[in-house]
């Protein structure tokens, strides 16, 4: 099933939720974040339907706000779910469900189509994540000690998991 | 007694005292860990907003050694960690843990050596009621024994977190 690119986006939320959703379970691996209307959600929150209702807000709350900037795809290959700009070309083949929709967003880490595409993970964030992490770690900024935001800014971010064990064995600790 | 369950998202009040369970701090300092960035917005919320931090000792313990995993790693996979590696990453594991300490509103548990006891024996209520790992008691238990609003987690165990005592307790996700 594919869904035209000029779908009205409640279409897209309803798929979400009442189509992609009940076939999720537990087997997302991989984390993606994406950037909505000013909020940085969690995908595999959004996937394991944690964070649907906040998902579907920025989703609306998106729309009219800017010109759309790219192609939202969301699929599912088996059990592993992939969202993002490539998850669409990535999945497309493969997918038992994919939506399509122009919508003003960003997405911020795509990790799960590197499963779709069968390569690893990747060791290091992406450029995106790093600046998001910073952006987010100077909001503190003038909301605490400049001692404390120092060693919070220091702290924040600063180190990095290795290799694909490391990634496996800290996903859920 | 209540014990909530709620999934952290930015812009929650936070309990006035919160503890940390280790698994917060590693996501709050791993940049490409799952959790990162909620991580990094309750900590900064949590700072922000005058909140006692709880950090305990076990919660140190953990962070100093998943550090000296990930370092050593980064050298030699599937590397043990070993004393000579703690001692090797003395100077860096001293200097984030000066950084946690330097966290508004932080406080190290137990605060007073007489305190352990105590805790032990919330523990022990814990062990009988709930169906939990011991790491996981010990990091109920300093937080019970602190009367701590809440406990910061990315682990779904302390779900079954049974209350030995009438009273609000918060366990929030990330």
């Amino acid at each position: 099933m594919s869904v035209a690119a000029t779908t009205p986006v409640d279409r897209i939320v309803t798929g979400f939720m009442s189509a992609a959703y009940p076939d999720v379970g537990t087997s997302l691996d991989y984390s993606s974040w994406i950037l909505l209307g000013g909020e940085l959600i969690d995908a595999s929150n959004v996937m394991t339907g944690l964070n649907v209702e906040v998902f579907s807000d920025a989703l609306t709350a998106s729309l009219g706000s800017a010109t759309p900037t790219a192609t939202l795809g969301v699929g599912v290959v088996g059990n592993y779910w992939s969202l993002g700009v490539d998850a669409f070309n990535a999945l497309s083949e493969n997918s038992t469900t994919v939506y399509t929709a122009s919508l003003p967003f960003q997405v911020i880490v795509k990790a799960p189509q590197a499963y779709a595409y069968g390569v690893p993970l990747m060791d290091k964030p992406t450029v995106e994540e790093s600046v998001t992490a910073r952006q987010l770690i100077e909001s503190f900024r003038n909301r605490m000690s400049p001692k404390a935001f120092e060693a919070f800014s220091r702290l924040a971010a600063s180190e990095s998991l290795g290799g694909m064990g490391l990634q496996r064995h800290y996903r859920h600790l | 007694m209540t014990l909530s369950v709620r999934q952290f998202v930015t812009g929650q009040a936070l309990p006035p005292c919160l503890y940390l369970d280790a698994n917060v701090l590693i996501a709050f300092i791993v940049r490409n860990h799952q959790k990162n960035i909620a991580a990094i917005q309750l900590v900064g919320e949590a700072v922000s907003s005058q909140c006692e931090i709880l950090v305990s000792l076990l919660a140190l313990d953990e962070v100093w050694h998943s550090l000296a995993e990930i370092w050593g790693q980064s050298e030699t996979p599937r590397k043990k960690v070993t004393g000579a590696m703690m001692k090797q990453y003395a100077p860096r594991l001293t200097a984030k843990t000066r950084d946690i300490l330097d966290l508004d509103g932080v406080i190290v548990l137990p605060g007073r050596a007489d305190d352990g006891r105590d805790i032990v024996n919330i523990v022990l209520k814990l062990l009988s009621a709930s169906e939990m790992r011991s790491r996981d008691l010990f990091h109920a238990g300093y937080a019970l024994h602190r009367i701590a609003g809440g406990l910061a987690t990315t682990d779904d165990d302390f779900e079954k977190l049974a209350l030995p005592d009438a009273r609000d307790f918060a366990v929030i996700k990330l």
